[in-house]
């Protein structure tokens, strides 16, 4: 069990909601009902979504996304994504990406005839069968004579697990392709044991796989023959094809004989009607029937009853666990399962994946991967792919619509009012039932345009009933404005924003002030694009129970949309009225503040 | 579009053109079987080449426990993921699903499935979900609401192209080379045997005990804590398990040669000695073997050998023989040494003992079987297999192989398929091949009464 590190900050996500209720509409209904006019009041009727609770709803900042279309937040369950790119994390090897780069749209990745090699690193990187870091290739010393040269052993370098010290030493003969090798080596693992009879995994499958093929090979040729309706499945076809053919037979026959008369006719004896079914391919021919039953299983193998008991002694004679590995050990393995500690193999490298991720509702790209890196050097190192030449992994993004950059970041401090200050934070050593404890909470804009913050929340938890007061539920932050910012634009946003900033500094002085002669004011400290708001929280009487605050959190602000999308974009860089629209947005989202524990 | 001016420049982007209006059409025909456009249907949604109706799909082995996960055609699994707690600390159990399904909500199934799935995709497959066909492994027992969630998830969350359910004991059996089987999976909730006859599960003749994994898992756990004074964790409890159990494939009870050997293990640090066969072996008898002491087990609660034999003399008299020497064992719990061979050789104590004894229901069984048995042991046999998933694998690639280059035309010819499917959805497209009852995502998403009703196969509907 993980520890939880307070103070914890999640956003809910409502695409989890459930499914009769979209998520637009929930969004409007929060929307409305913590609009900044009415304020406090109407926190009383608040209505906490049902999910607010549920873990898989709950995410941290950095791993939402932003729909600026829909303008809501988006989590990993309501992106699509799309595999763009496919690479080794050790070496950073390219092994696909996009080949098709039409316009905006991310490609899918092709891999036509795709076998399990394409989920791993086929060059050198392989990976300490115990702990799973990368294993770093040795050289043999000099001493072993003229063929060291040739020759490496792998070596884990954190918990120096050796490739020569384990059952059978593991020395490769070159120095390249060592993927390729530890797979030759783990198709052998189980014949080593003298038994030559004791096929593989990978040999039976194969067998197998033949097999079938001659049954489905075979069932064609019979298809072909007789080009009946036959049903789609060769598998289930041929009891039944016969069967089919039987019925057909007797119904011929028996029309033939039947005809008009209703008194059964002479000629339907038990013996005729054998015969027919005979003649269908029921009774006849037993010898060869057999035989071709038995064909048709030759691939069933008895279970080894000896081998077993062998394993079983051996796993008696066990003195602790040591002997086999870990489950994790033995999962780990793409190729076979280890059944002893000196079994363990190299583990080759799990690719990793580069993902676009699209809005599921309006399908906009919030995240697109920069792939093109990549496009530059297959084109020049089309000729000599073999060789393995330079073509890593780009990191950087062309679309990345994170959460972060157009919601408030929330941060949490403890203001130690209480006039024994504590020595240390409640958030380690517990909360006190009954003592009000006061915070600050810091809302930082990261959008251009100054934003009016409303938060609103239940006077008390709905789990445990701490009691909950915001001093300020409505304030405003200015704008994320740097001090060297483009000159262009801070031209084309001051006259907006000069009134305002004007207005905002007087307030400044005066809440900061009022601020510190008593916490009643609420707004604690200001910033150029971050306020300090005061909330105050006194835990119920319940032992050890989690402090968890749910919060509402809506903002409006009055961005600048282009008017018309048709018309060349950005040639008139005066970004004056003539070009941008004024359109009131309104973002909200629900948050949990997880404070920390009541003492117990 | 048409001035070709520069001939080749021209020409190319005329051809790219047409080809893209051909790929428009193909992907159209397919879909149009859901009704309106909606959210699920979306063009941008809708799969755009022909390759995802071809491409190898995406097998699932969903069990309680964990899920395996590859692409057909391959031997083993790409994963295998067990299910537990994560780090984020938001899955809290270790199991998908109770088997009392009041003690499990179907929004939990959707949100660890959903969380799961997508390290299965993005993490080990690195495929996207919406371009795959699916193919899930089910056990005969597996509850419909259970069904409908994981179809639900993989159609939402993974856009997959469609879901198709299968017998996981039919894989068991494919993966064997047999034709004729009687698969016995001792699973985390439940054990169950399932006979199949020529490629046919007699799914009416399935039976199963609640003598399985979670019952072990229970035991071991109790054992481990009368002998530590330590309470060991779910995980230290499966490690043991896994790691340190076997079975003597004979009775040993009556040698008296029981070991005395320790056995140290490591509880949440501190390490302890513990009686070798008491811990390791005697657990596995009590659970899976002892009958009740009154040997009047409940109907969910026989001993693995005595459901195989109340399975056997369920069936019919033609299908006895060749079941008595195709005995498979699958799932979790047979991979523990020596337990199969132990509850086969329990299997022909009960229907042909060494020496005449044993009680009388024992006897009349004898006599039911003897003219199978013939008095020989040693007709009563157990088959290897590579597993559920592997069988399933084969089946589906084969399928597949089959059905896109027909082996009498040359390779690539796509053959068209003549008859209608299980589902009873004719072919609209012949750039695609189907798997037998294949569930597609418009269908399932748009049509609520299809969707609580396709994966019933107990219930004849007019969408089966």
């Amino acid at each position: 069990m993980i520890a939880t590190r307070y103070p914890l900050l999640r956003i809910h996500c409502p695409c989890a909601e459930p499914i009769t209720d979209g998520p637009d509409t929930e969004v409007d209904a929060l929307t409305t009902s913590g609009s900044p006019d009415t304020g406090l009041d109407t926190t009383t009727n608040l209505e906490l979504p049902p999910t607010l609770d549920n873990p898989f709803a709950l995410h941290a900042l950095n791993s939402l996304y932003f729909c600026d279309f829909c303008l809501v937040l988006r989590c990993e369950r309501c992106v699509v994504e799309e595999v763009v790119q496919t690479y080794c994390p050790a070496c950073l090897h390219v092994y696909s990406a996009d080949t098709t780069a039409g316009g905006n749209e991310p490609s899918r990745v092709t891999r036509k005839g795709r076998s399990d090699d394409a989920t791993f690193c086929t060059r050198n990187c392989l990976q300490c069968p115990l702990c799973f870091t990368s294993l770093t290739t040795f050289a043999t010393t000099s001493s072993e004579g003229s063929e060291a040269l040739a020759t490496v052993y792998l070596q884990c370098s954190h918990c120096s697990w050796d490739s020569r010290h384990k059952g059978r030493s593991l020395i490769f003969s070159k120095h390249t392709s060592l993927y390729q090798q530890v797979r030759k080596l783990s198709a052998q693992s189980v014949i080593d044991d003298e038994s030559e009879t004791h096929d593989t995994p990978a040999t039976t499958f194969a067998e197998l796989s033949q097999f079938y093929q001659q049954l489905y090979d075979s069932f064609e040729a019979e298809e072909a023959e007789s080009d009946t309706s036959a049903p789609p499945s060769p598998l289930f076809s041929k009891r039944a094809s016969r069967s089919l053919e039987t019925i057909r037979f007797l119904k011929s026959h028996y029309s033939k004989q039947g005809g008009s008369s209703s008194a059964p006719s002479p000629a339907i004896t038990p013996s005729s009607v054998l015969g027919v079914l005979g003649r269908a391919g029921g009774v006849s021919n037993q010898k060869t029937r057999e035989h071709a039953e038995k064909e048709k299983e030759r691939c069933v193998s008895y279970i080894d009853e000896k081998a077993e008991i062998e394993e079983v002694t051996r796993m008696r004679g066990m003195t602790s666990l040591d002997e086999t590995p870990t489950l994790s050990q033995q999962r780990a393995n793409p190729f076979v399962r280890p059944t002893t500690s000196s079994d363990l193999l190299p583990l080759p490298t799990r690719l990793r994946t580069r993902r676009a991720k699209r809005c599921r509702a309006c399908r906009h790209i919030l995240v697109r991967p920069d792939v093109s890196s990549r496009k530059v050097s297959t084109s020049s190192s089309a000729s000599g792919s073999a060789a393995g030449s330079a073509s890593t992994v780009a990191t950087a993004f062309r679309i990345n619509l994170l959460s972060k950059n157009y919601i408030p970041t929330l941060r949490l401090t403890y203001l130690p009012v209480t006039s024994p200050a504590p020595s240390s934070s409640p958030y380690q050593a517990g909360f006190i039932p009954h003592i009000t404890y006061s915070f600050a909470l810091t809302l930082f804009n990261p959008l251009y345009e100054p934003i009016k913050v409303t938060l609103a929340s239940p006077p008390r938890t709905p789990k445990h009933g701490h009691s909950i007061t915001f001093l300020t539920p409505s304030f405003e932050i200015g704008a994320n404005i740097e001090d060297d910012w483009d000159l262009q634009a801070i031209t084309s946003l001051r006259r907006k924003f000069a009134d305002l900033k004007i207005s905002s500094t007087s307030n400044i002085s005066a809440s900061s002030e009022s601020a510190r002669g008593g916490p009643n004011l609420g707004i604690l400290d200001r910033g150029r694009n971050w306020t300090s708001v005061i909330f105050e929280i006194v835990p119920a009487n319940e032992r050890s129970s989690e402090i968890e605050v749910p919060l509402f959190v809506s903002f409006a602000y009055e961005a600048e949309v282009e008017k018309d999308f048709g018309s060349g974009g950005r040639s008139g860089e005066s970004g004056d009225s003539g070009l941008f629209d004024k359109q009131q947005r309104e973002v909200a989202f629900w948050s949990v503040l997880k404070i920390g524990r009541v003492i117990a | 579009m048409a001035n070709s001016d520069g001939d080749t420049g021209g020409t190319s982007e005329l051809l790219r053109g047409i080809a893209a209006l051909r790929r428009q059409l193909s992907s159209s025909s397919p879909i149009t079987t859901g009704a309106s456009p909606s959210f699920a249907s979306s063009p941008l949604l809708s799969p755009t080449t022909r390759q995802q109706y071809t491409d190898p799909p995406v097998i699932l082995d969903i069990g309680a426990r964990g899920i395996r996960a590859g692409i057909a055609g391959m031997e083993r699994p790409v994963c295998e993921i067990p299910i537990g707690p994560d780090l984020r600390g938001r899955i809290k159990t270790n199991v998908l699903w109770d088997l009392d399904a009041r003690n499990t909500s179907i929004e939990d199934v959707l949100d660890i499935l959903q969380t799961i799935l997508r390290d299965v995709y993005y993490k080990y497959l690195l495929l996207d979900g919406k371009s795959r066909k699916v193919v899930i492994l089910e056990n005969p027992m597996m509850t419909l609401q259970l069904k409908k969630a994981i179809a639900f998830v993989l159609f939402n969350y993974f856009q997959s192209i469609s879901v198709t359910y299968m017998l996981s004991p039919v894989g068991s059996m494919l993966a064997a080379g047999a034709r004729t089987a009687l698969v016995v999976d001792i699973g985390w909730h439940e054990t169950t045997v399932t006979p199949i006859f020529d490629y046919k599960p007699i799914l009416s003749a399935t039976r199963s005990t609640l003598r399985a994994g979670k019952r072990l898992h229970d035991l071991v756990s109790r054992t481990l804590k009368a002998f530590t004074d330590a309470i060991p964790s779910f995980d230290e409890v499966e490690e043991f398990i896994a790691r340190a159990m076997y079975c003597s494939p004979v009775d040993l009870s009556t040698s008296a040669t029981t070991s005395q050997q320790a056995f140290a293990i490591t509880l949440s640090g501190n390490t302890y000695y513990i009686p070798s066969s008491e811990t390791r072996h005697k657990p596995l008898i009590q659970l899976f073997l002892q009958r009740a002491e009154d040997n009047v087990d409940d109907i969910d609660d026989f001993p693995i050998h005595d459901l195989i034999v109340s399975c056997l003399s369920g069936l019919g008299i033609d299908t006895r023989a060749s079941m008595l020497s195709r005995i498979i064992f699958v799932g979790g719990c047979s991979n523990i040494p020596g337990l199969t061979l132990r509850i086969l050789e329990e299997v022909r104590n009960c229907l042909a003992p060494d020496s005449a004894g044993g009680d009388s229901t024992d006897l009349y069984l004898q006599k039911n079987f003897r003219p199978w048995t013939i008095g020989d042991r040693s007709r009563i046999k157990a088959i290897t297999s590579l597993g559920a998933w592997t069988g399933a694998s084969l089946y589906i690639s084969r399928e597949r192989d089959h059905l896109l280059n027909g082996t009498g035309a040359g390779a690539g010819t796509i053959r068209r398929i003549r008859a209608e499917t299980a589902s009873g959805i004719s072919h609209t497209a012949s750039s695609s091949f189907r798997i037998l009852g294949e569930v597609e995502r418009d269908l399932f998403l748009l049509d609520k009464n299809y969707a609580d009703n396709i994966f019933d196969w107990t219930i004849s509907t007019k969408y089966r």
